[in-house]
């Protein structure tokens, strides 16, 4: 299993990433807050984006410490076990701080409604989903940004190990969304 | 020289049927999870299901929309944690009988939909939530285990087992519960399904 994992992302690294969709002649989709994107394994509906300086639920900032950027959606697992699912979100949403090329893997998820970390997909049951980014010291929060899903596939019985699996397949969707300081109404 | 070799049409025909005979047995051969799936010892609710490293047995269940828990902080107001489906629990009396370690559950739905016990994180009972419960070897704890499901995945559905608080283990065993989930138990949990449920320590509670 791990070596198809490698496997998958090495074809990942190598097909570079999100490239500009110009670059290599196809077009991805590019949707907005709201749409939701369907992969074989996940309905991620992208609802609100935000900076702070204190993640969801921390009950202070310190000084110096860095600003975040969140990014709030409604996660649905299309898988019939809960088994790796939350790990596998992880994975597939992705933020392109330049809009294109190498995608940024959250620093955390954690629920929306009370910050917890530790929590699973079960299959068909929608849940508030914060991902969390650290912003790049200097980098100013953004007006807008543009955040990327890859595909996954479960393949049934995998050569290397005869085990069944689920892959990553690829980039597959974009979509962007203002940044603002709150995410009223984004909760719905 | 002009040399050409006999085909030997019988060694053809026996080559190509071997061949189509290897590929039809790939095919059916059980799969990797087949031959490596946990094994199932199969109870019911009241009974003691005896597992290679632990017993368990279940008792009552009950249905909440939300439960009402302690605050974090002594000054803190009480805490309303909602079901994403609803909330499931069941009461188990669980013993590890080999070594110490934990004994973690999952509902499984009819259709073959899998939830895993919430851990102790959400809802946090402080010893009560026993997913995440470290259980010293001969010592019975009892607790509940928490799922939140939707409504959908209770009629028929029944509660597993396993040791540890990750996934099931590759041929271990797997105790699944049937814990009378028809459709008469699942009205009767439904319609007294509170829409929230106060689960404050005593002292905490009005």
């Amino acid at each position: 299993m791990l070596l198809a994992a490698t496997l998958a992302a090495a074809i990942v690294a190598l097909s570079g990433g999100f490239r500009r969709a110009d670059a290599t002649g196809g077009t991805m989709p590019v949707s907005g807050a709201g749409v939701p994107i369907t992969s074989e394994a996940f309905i991620v509906t992208p609802l609100c984006a935000w900076s702070a300086d204190q993640r969801p639920g921390q009950l202070a900032s310190k000084e110096g410490e860095p600003r975040y950027l969140i990014l709030r959606a409604k996660v649905e697992s299309r898988s019939r076990d809960w088994l790796a699912m939350r790990a596998y979100l992880d994975k597939d949403v992705v933020w392109l701080p330049q809009g294109h090329g190498d995608p940024v893997l959250a620093e955390r998820s954690q629920r929306a409604d009370d910050a917890t970390l530790r929590f699973d997909l079960g299959p068909g049951l929608p849940v508030l989903v914060d991902f969390i980014w650290e912003l790049p010291s200097g980098m100013a929060p953004p007006a807008t940004s543009t955040w990327g899903m890859f595909k996954r596939r479960f393949v049934e019985r995998s050569h290397a190990s005869g085990e069944s699996m689920w892959l990553q397949d690829g980039p597959g969707w974009k979509f962007t969304l203002p940044v603002s300081q709150d995410c009223a109404g984004g909760d719905a | 020289m002009n040399r050409s070799l006999p085909i030997r049409w019988g060694l053809v025909v026996a080559t190509l049927a071997s061949l189509a005979l290897i590929v039809a047995l790939r095919r059916h051969e059980p799969s990797m999870d087949e031959k490596t799936a946990p094994m199932l010892i199969r109870g019911a609710t009241g009974q003691t299901l005896e597992a290679r490293n632990f017993s368990v047995k279940v008792g009552k269940l009950k249905l909440a929309h939300a439960y009402r828990l302690d605050p974090r902080t002594s000054d803190g107001p009480a805490r309303e944690v909602k079901a994403d489906g609803i909330w499931l629990s069941a009461l188990a009396e669980v013993t590890v009988t080999q070594a110490n370690g934990y004994v973690g559950a999952q509902l499984r739905a009819r259709d073959g939909r899998v939830y895993r016990a919430a851990p102790a994180d959400r809802p946090d009972l402080k010893g009560f939530n026993l997913a995440d419960l470290y259980l010293v070897t001969g010592l019975p704890a009892n607790g509940a285990y928490v799922f939140d499901v939707p409504i959908d995945a209770l009629e028929g559905a029944t509660l597993q087992f396993f040791s540890g608080n990750g996934a099931p283990a590759q041929l271990d065993h797997l105790a699944d519960v049937d814990v009378g989930l028809d459709a008469a138990h699942v009205k009767t949990l439904l319609d007294a399904a509170v829409p929230m449920l106060d689960l404050r320590s005593p002292e905490r509670a009005p």
